[in-house]
């Protein structure tokens, strides 16, 4: 079993900065990133996304991992130990994109996030005396 | 006998498969980041590399976590894509050299690295991100690919994978059969996928990074992973793996090519450097 705790989804801590994907993160998270890992295949998504509620009551989640799913939080996801390697593929089935779940975790519209991370339109390299780019 | 050619570091993410399939080279936020892989491919080329020993990190594609190795290796014949949530890739076929891939992970294991060996493997994009930008398809070479663990902490040190960096290096110029190969070091450079900093990129470190890379790897050597995470974000720590392309090379290197780009998510690096000694 795992050494967290959490008795409800608001018990889970979102302190600002990163989080380090641990053997903890991955133990308690292992039923969710199970779930989230299922939805790769394209069968999978479709029942999910057609009754999710029933798609987690047939794999078997606690009712703590279905409140946690419900509640769309991928920040506190995240810090309760889903990978961000696969937490896309539920966000997905949400009609959510990468950006999407990822500016959600910054509190930020992702229209936002992507006007102020716009690729730079030209390669940043020293010999071309570009070290400061285009920003 | 083999020759050992030089080494190639790429960043790996997502957006470089996006950017394959669909074919976004003419699209001017794009365009940067496919000339930057154009000097990769001739080096290929123009080198003549017959086998490619592709160090990189799964990403829950072909391991989950109730069996995650540290160090595993590909002794296949033949890889499939893996279906990272859209179907498997439209790719050519990766082949692997069996008998090389074989002599590898047993001169590996004979040298104290305790791989876990594989003879099925779904490659995914921390592979074949990159490979399409730096080879034509059908594949020119064959695959070693060589997956690290840097995805659940503990991952291994810098000082390791400089290490297996070096024996690799021996291991290749030992091998008795006459073919050319080269080491791919992928992963990074400064990106942040995990908490309130999603997004986060540190560019003028990157660029310092591949300064240090280059001409003071040694100075580095004994750096915490979570020195990178710090300076680069946390998904910077697959920065580990450049370490393993560096330690098969010289202390002094020339360098080939270098190319840094600020993706949306992710400071995306390259370099190509041949021996200097």
């Amino acid at each position: 079993m795992t050494d967290r705790h959490y008795k409800k989804v608001s018990d889970i801590k979102t302190p600002p900065g990163p989080v380090t994907f641990t053997m903890e993160h991955s133990q308690n998270g292992y039923r969710m990133n199970a779930i989230c890992y299922s939805l790769k295949q394209e069968k999978n998504r479709v029942k999910f996304k057609k009754d999710y509620e029933k798609y987690m009551a047939d794999f078997g989640l606690s009712e703590f991992e279905k409140e946690l799913v419900r509640s769309r939080d991928w920040l506190k996801m995240i810090h309760y130990g889903v990978s961000p390697y696969v937490i896309g593929k539920m966000a997905q089935c949400f009609g959510l994109s990468f950006i999407d779940w990822g500016s959600y975790m910054r509190g930020e519209a992702p229209q936002e996030f992507i006007d102020r991370n716009v690729p730079l339109l030209k390669n940043y390299n020293p010999e071309d005396n570009d070290k400061k780019g285009e920003e | 006998m083999a020759n050992f050619v030089g080494g190639i570091c790429t960043s790996h993410n997502g957006a470089l498969m996006h950017g394959w399939d669909k074919q976004l080279r003419d699209d001017p936020i794009w365009t940067p980041l496919f000339e930057g892989y154009d000097p990769v491919r001739k080096w290929i080329k123009d080198k003549k590399v017959d086998v490619l020993f592709f160090v990189f990190n799964d990403h829950i594609s072909n391991f989950f976590f109730d069996c995650y190795p540290t160090f595993a290796i590909g002794i296949a014949n033949e890889y499939e894509h893996a279906d990272e949530g859209s179907g498997p890739r439209d790719l050519a076929i990766p082949y692997g050299d069996v008998p090389f891939s074989r002599y590898m992970a047993d001169y590996l294991i004979r040298h104290e690295f305790d791989l876990t060996v594989c003879q099925e493997m779904k490659l995914d994009h921390g592979m074949m991100g990159p490979a399409p930008f730096m080879l034509d398809q059908p594949w020119p070479v064959k695959f070693v690919p060589f997956c690290v663990n840097v995805i659940q902490h503990p991952i291994p040190s810098v000082k390791r994978c400089w290490k297996l960096g070096q024996s690799v290096r021996k291991a290749i110029e030992e091998y008795p059969e006459d073919i050319n190969v080269a080491i791919v070091g992928t992963g990074g450079l400064s990106h942040e996928l995990q908490g309130t900093e999603f997004g986060r990129i540190e560019l003028d470190w990157d660029n310092e990074f591949m300064d240090k890379f280059e001409y003071d790897p040694v100075s580095m050597l004994d750096w915490d992973v979570k020195e990178f995470m710090d300076r680069g974000g946390a998904e910077s720590a697959e920065t580990v793996m450049w370490f393993a392309m560096r330690g098969a090379m010289t202390k002094k290197v020339k360098r080939i090519h270098r190319n840094l780009y600020r993706g949306m998510l992710t400071g995306m690096g390259i370099l190509v450097f041949e021996d200097d000694e």
